[in-house]
């Protein structure tokens, strides 16, 4: 999948594919409120098992439909938390770029993840402010499927570095 | 749901029981490949991926994604030792629960200094606690597990708080 869409042998083009979208203005111009650029994941089964893999996590409802089914009585296998996780990270990694890094992320997972479903990662900035010179951003960030759910809440904190 | 339902004795011993550290290093490949398996059917952002245009970056080179670290995390434990729905038991860190069935509830991570090709990271986990509740088809258990990495210099790089959830 990787070579067919161009793989690292066409970097030149790479950057018209890349899944960045708006990034952050700099700290003054940021309005508290605002949402920032929400991103989108198809979930797909091969990609659960490739998260799997990567982690070495062996827990079969990540791998495994009929055991999700039957012993957990799961829709079909899961997204992993840390997969979800990485999807918020994503989403704050792609907006805030080089102006600064996220110093913490947080998610609870409230409803199933599975393959097929549409997820959109989402993040509204709820405050700014400068404390012992950082200057930090807190948002509320968010994980909604294809109905509309909220399946993973969370927050984050991002800092911007001064010369942004 | 009720809270404070007692645990076994030998969940409770568990609760501040730290593991040994473990050491790993990581290569281009490792990070590479987490990339894509976060990035489904797009291209992950060059800066995991391609040292040219990761040397123009003010990381001076390819960084890692930011929860790359969850890639360090797991037991060294063979086949023999998961029980049936596939999590390590009998490891150093393992709570002794009447638990067949498990899920991740909650997350929280602190992010340090980012990880780079040929970083050696150290992971230590810990208890820090380990409760049950009465859940409405029965006793679910709740463990908080945290885990500190950090790098060959000795800089912080992340700190992972989570709850399992099991039943």
């Amino acid at each position: 999948m990787w070579l067919e869409r161009g793989g690292p042998l066409s970097n030149a083009k790479m950057s018209n594919r890349i899944q960045i979208t708006k990034v952050a203005p700099s700290f003054e111009e940021l309005q508290v409120g605002s949402e920032i650029s929400p991103i989108t994941k198809e979930v797909t089964k091969v990609q659960i098992f490739m998260f799997s893999a990567v982690t070495w996590n062996r827990h079969r409802i990540h791998y495994d439909s009929d055991f999700a089914q039957t012993h957990d009585k799961l829709p079909n296998v899961l997204a992993q938390r840390p997969l979800l996780g990485s999807f918020l990270a994503q989403m704050l990694f792609d907006w805030v770029g080089e102006k600064g890094k996220i110093k913490r992320v947080e998610w609870s997972n409230r409803g199933p993840a599975v393959p097929d479903d549409i997820l959109t990662c989402h993040g509204k900035i709820v405050k700014k402010c400068v404390i012992d010179g950082e200057h930090l951003v807190e948002l509320e960030v968010w994980i909604e499927n294809q109905r509309g759910e909220h399946i993973v809440p969370g927050k984050a904190e991002v800092i911007f570095s001064p010369s942004s | 749901m009720s809270k404070d339902i007692a645990i076994p004795d030998e969940a409770k011993k568990m609760i501040g029981k730290e593991s040994t550290p473990q050491s790993y290093e990581i290569t281009k490949k490792d990070i590479r490949r987490f990339a894509q398996a976060v990035a489904i059917g797009k291209d992950p952002n060059p800066l995991y991926t391609d040292e040219e245009y990761a040397k123009k970056s003010k990381w001076g080179g390819i960084i890692a994604p930011p929860l790359f670290f969850f890639s360090c995390y797991y037991e060294e434990v063979p086949e023999s030792q998961l029980r049936e729905d596939g999590l390590p038991q009998g490891t150093e860190i393992d709570v002794p629960l009447p638990v067949s069935q498990a899920v991740g509830g909650g997350s929280a991570v602190e992010l340090g200094a980012p990880v780079r090709p040929s970083d050696v990271i150290t992971l230590k986990k810990k208890i820090v606690d380990v409760y049950c509740k009465q859940g409405k088809s029965g006793k679910l258990y709740f463990s908080v597990i945290e885990s500190t990495y950090t790098n060959q210099r000795g800089q912080f790089v992340a700190r992972e708080r989570w709850t399992l959830i099991q039943r």
